[in-house]
């Protein structure tokens, strides 16, 4: 190397050895510098390769490790050779008293910073150390020359192993290499460990230990990425992987870094990777999970891993990838599968839901969670909430444990657009299928989202809240209730919406009656009737909606009755309660004969008769025939408001956004001259205007475009 | 495994499996794993074949080997296996100045985690260096401390492991002098071979005469440390050899006045030591069964 491709560097060193004596291996020469014998003792002792094996290329081997003196990083490295063959003319002794041979380990240790700044590899610092080899006397630091440009590692050798210990290296736990005994030599190994290294943000070296050989009984070793001739029989097992055999690399349950890992290795260009990652070189650990998701995040800012686009780690199926050609560095696999990533590990998460497959279901929760962490394209949202629908995905299985709330919490990050719609809640319950309920922890989810994120509707927030168990339920909707968000109106209103559900229909009515009989001071009876009369007393609602038996419809319509006359229906009253209801319903018959005057009796069941044969269809001549017969008598005359609801009534199908149907927000009728003016003297809550078909609005902003589109088409 | 560098420990593991294959003990062996299963072949294979010792352990190895009863075709008891953990450190970690090495730690966590002991004490080393005092006292006061410390009240003081004391190097004609000396020497009379032993009840005389001559003077302190350390019912006491003795190809013979198996070429010189004929280990399976034994007999029975 010349002047201009090659920088000083300072290298402290060590000597360990044995003499003869019996006194075992110690550091028998080491540099002047600023560590000790000691730290050297400790420093080797602490990344020991363990016993070496009894192969033919058992020697030389080499480890790789770090100190820190002070605020000062130091990377190190160990070369262990056989004293015999490095000393031959016998400077240090070759065999101990039992005639054992003696390993000598030369350990150089060089700062870390300028080796960062230039990225400097495994490989040019064993190079630079071999040529300066050491004498068992104490001297200087060694004056050492390391190439100034980073040596990139030989594009043939990113391949699948490669990138696969790369990926599992993220994880936190060890890799072990097997297999590689006999095919491979030291220098062999090292680029092995380089070139994985490499593909790992440079700051790892910082804290990184590995060894071109350890013995696997050799149990407590340090090293995060280790040749070996067989597993270790340790607690937490080692990610193994295959000399070779990239394909039996399996990866373990939790590990998602490694899956998100290998995902964006594999996509796009490694020559950009290999720069990027070069130059993140803060000193991290991967034994540190913190740590780990702080490189991961800081790669996330500068080159974003979404879209991801590329089969997951598929260790049974996935092929190798394709091999760089022309001297070109492998842009690896850009196969568009049929269906996405996700949609792939959603597909996986049901067939775990189906089998009950935990383990597995966890391993696909993991790589989810790693591939959704910044949410997905709108084509790709649809697709998920058609497989939540398809597949089931939040059905409740308790042998899915912690990994089920995991799986919840994802889909209703990438499929479900805040603020949560009415639609959007059904799509959760089609979602547990069998026309279930969300279970207690879902139910828990739902409500976490609506507190964080809102909900477009306020039948979302009703429904959800009225499934706690009681007295929870109650707390939950009075302190909705109580913060002026909700009215009286607003519940009653929300009555006459649509329903997919009948159990929606009856758990507003539960609401709403609850509401109406403990708040009895939060609202005005006339102004609630004049909502309750907009939707004709809600007794068709109730009948059509299968929300309760007969007893239950008589009771709900007699609680809004109540509600609205809590002193009782008088003749005129009853007169307005049996024209603007439609139909007048057997149930609400019994819900006005309860609340009438008992001379009022017969004039609620002829009215009933009466509105039940005007809303038959009979010939003109027979109804008037059998109204004739009913006779009653002319009562007082219908008021403007019973005039605008059967106005109403005769245009409208459903009523308005159930979250804006606001007695702060009136909506009012449309018209065709250009916007109507206001109602004064109108009820609040009772100013309906009805759009067509807004039930699919499921957001404030888009609600009010879609006010103004439907007044445009008015216009 | 406890013991200084160069005690024998690696070797006395080494040569278990040839000790079960020289004397039928009804027992047979493996490794409960491949990295224990390989291990056993290499060593056997070191030893037996190649006539040379293990290689030094660097750090610790930790061994798992099952021992096998081998039951008599048509026995009606069922066969027994008893798992060793074996835990190998490296001679080096019993020094006081690696007593903050985090190796040294673990080693402390396994022997905590342990029942038994099995405790070289090299005569020849003692002799020369007489260091096994300091090599066994600040081991012993860190697990004191470790046991003082998780034990809180209950820890009375003693550790409450038991020790298979084994007086290593009986092959060395200096320690068969000794015994010789001490009239402690025994033969028996089926070995064809007529090797000498010390009984298991003269070996602590043998102790105590070969701690006299410590180079440090130290030897009698190890000796009273673990009479003082452990429960002394808890101690045995085995005079070993993993080599044994020479036996004279032609007469098949042991000879007093040639009994050597080690043959030490020029000191400092590569393959200085070697051993001259087959390896005949002498009380190396029966320390390891008298502590599993014991350990199995002061269990809990199911």
């Amino acid at each position: 190397m010349t002047g201009n491709d090659s920088f000083p560097v300072s290298a402290q060193w060590a000597l360990q050895g044995k003499t003869l004596g019996r006194d075992g291996y110690r550091v028998l020469a080491s540099s002047a510098g600023s560590l000790s014998m000691e730290n050297f003792t400790d420093a080797i002792g602490r990344f020991s390769m363990g016993t070496p094996e009894k192969l033919s290329n058992a020697l030389p081997q080499m480890t790789i490790s770090f100190l820190k003196s002070g605020e000062v990083n130091h990377l190190a490295l160990a070369i262990h050779r056989l004293a015999s063959e490095t000393y031959p003319d016998g400077q240090l002794t070759a065999s101990d008293d039992d005639g054992r041979a003696v390993v000598a380990t030369s350990y150089y240790c060089v700062r870390y910073d300028p080796l960062a700044e230039r990225s400097v590899s495994y490989q040019s610092m064993y190079e630079a150390f071999s040529a300066a080899p050491l004498r068992p006397e104490n001297g200087p630091v060694l004056p050492v020359k390391l190439p100034t440009a980073p040596t990139a590692p030989d594009s043939g050798a990113i391949n699948s192993l490669v990138i696969r210990a790369a990926a599992l290296l993220v994880t936190g736990r060890p890799v072990c290499v097997l297999g590689a005994s006999l095919q491979t030599n030291m220098t062999d190994r090292l680029g092995f460990i380089d070139t994985v290294m490499s593909l790992l943000p440079y700051g790892f070296r910082a804290r990184m230990a590995a060894a071109t050989w350890t013995r696997a009984t050799n149990q407590n070793h340090h090293f995060r990425l280790f040749f070996s001739g067989d597993r270790r029989d340790v607690k937490d097992p080692d990610n193994v992987v295959f000399w070779g055999l990239p394909e039996q690399t399996i990866p373990g349950r939790n590990d998602t870094y490694a899956h998100y890992y290998f995902n964006w290795l594999n996509t796009g260009s490694v020559t950009d990777k290999l720069t990027l990652l070069a130059g993140l070189k803060t000193p991290r650990s991967l034994a540190n999970r913190g740590q780990v998701q702080e490189a991961l995040d800081e790669i996330d800012q500068i080159t974003p891993f979404w879209p991801r686009r590329v089969p997951v780690f598929q260790p049974k199926t996935e092929t190798e990838p394709a091999r760089p050609e022309n001297g070109q560095r492998p842009t690896l696999d850009t196969t568009v599968p049929a269906q996405s990533e996700v949609e792939q590990l959603l597909v996986s998460c049901a067939r775990c839901m189906d089998g009950a497959d935990s383990r597995r279901f966890g391993d696909t929760v993991g790589q989810l969670k790693m591939l959704t962490r910044s949410g997905v394209d709108a084509g790709e949202r649809d697709r998920c909430r058609k497989l939540i629908y398809e597949c089931h995905l939040f059905r409740h299985n308790d042998a899915l444990g912690q990994d089920e709330q995991e799986l919840r919490e994802i889909l209703l990050k990438i499929a479900f657009e805040p603020p949560l719609s009415y639609e959007d809640y059904c799509l959760i319950e089609d979602g547990i299928g069998e026309g279930k309920s969300p279970d207690p922890s879902l139910l828990q989810l739902i409500d976490t989202l609506i507190d964080t994120q809102g909900a477009a509707d306020e039948r979302v927030k009703a429904i959800t809240y009225a499934q706690f168990p009681a007295g929870d339920a109650w707390k939950k909707l009075s302190k909705w209730y109580e913060s002026a968000e909700l009215s009286a109106y607003q519940l009653t209103n929300l009555l006459a919406f649509e329903v997919r559900h009948s159990r929606h229909m009856r758990l507003l009515c539960d609401v709403t009656t609850a509401c109406l009989t403990r708040k009895t001071n939060t609202y005005d009876p006339k102004k609630l009737d004049s909502v309750l009369h907009r939707h004709r007393y809600l007794a068709g609602k109730l009948q059509d909606s299968g929300a309760g038996d007969d007893q239950y419809q008589l009771d709900t319509l007699g609680t809004f009755l109540r509600a609205a006359y809590p002193g009782g229906l008088t003749r005129d009253d009853l007169y307005h309660v049996m024209r603007g209801t439609k139909p007048v319903t057997l149930p609400f018959l019994g819900a006005v004969l309860l609340m009438v005057a008992k001379d009022d009796a017969c004039l609620a069941r002829d009215l009933y008769l009466h509105h039940s044969f005007k809303a038959m269809h009979f010939q003109e001549q027979t109804l008037r025939e059998l109204l004739k017969l009913i006779d009653i008598p002319e009562g007082p005359a219908p008021s403007p408001q019973v005039e605008e609801a059967l106005l109403f009534d005769r245009t409208v199908s459903a009523p308005l956004s159930p979250h804006h149907d606001l007695p702060g927000d009136p909506i009012r009728p449309l018209t065709t001259g250009g916007p109507a003016a206001p109602t004064d003297g109108q009820p609040d809550g009772a100013s309906l205007s009805v759009p067509q078909d807004n039930r699919q609005q499921s957001g404030p902003g888009r609600h009010r475009g879609r006010r103004g589109q439907n007044k445009n088409d008015g216009q | 495994m406890w013991g200084a560098p160069g005690t024998g420990k690696t070797t006395f593991l080494g040569v278990l499996d040839i000790a079960l294959n020289r004397r039928d003990y009804g027992l047979t062996m493996t490794g409960a794993n491949d990295a224990s299963v390989n291990v056993l072949i290499e060593m056997t294979e070191t030893i037996n074949d190649d006539r040379e010792f293990p290689p030094a352990t660097d750090s610790i190895d930790t061994f798992k080997w099952d021992l096998f009863t081998v039951q008599p075709p048509q026995s009606s008891t069922q066969p027994a296996k008893i798992t060793l953990k074996l835990t190998d450190p490296s001679g080096e970690l019993m020094k006081n100045t690696r007593r903050s090495d985090p190796n040294r730690k673990k080693l402390i966590d396994e022997i905590v985690d342990s029942a038994g002991i099995l405790f070289m004490f090299d005569p020849i080393r003692e002799f020369e260096r007489g260091d096994a005092f300091s090599t066994t006292n600040g081991l012993l006061k860190q697990l004191m401390g470790a046991y003082s410390l998780n034990g809180q009240n209950t820890f009375t003081g003693r550790l409450p492991h038991y020790v298979a004391v084994c007086i290593t190097k009986f092959d060395e004609p200096r320690i068969l002098e000794t015994a010789r000396a001490l009239n402690i020497l025994r033969r028996d009379p089926k070995d064809p071979h007529g090797l000498p032993f010390v009984h298991n009840n003269d070996a602590p005389r043998l102790l105590d005469s070969l701690a006299q001559v410590s180079g440090s003077g130290d030897g009698g302190m190890t000796v009273n440390a673990l009479k003082t350390h452990f429960y002394p019912q808890r101690v045995e006491y085995f005079v070993t050899s993993a080599v044994g003795f020479y036996v004279d190809p032609r007469t098949k013979k042991f000879d007093i006045d040639d009994p050597q198996n080690l043959v030490k070429d020029k000191a400092g010189m590569a393959n200085s030591a070697r051993i001259r004929g087959p390896v005949r280990p002498i009380n190396i399976v029966e320390p390891v069964m008298w502590l599993s034994d014991c350990i199995a007999q002061s269990r809990p029975q199911m």
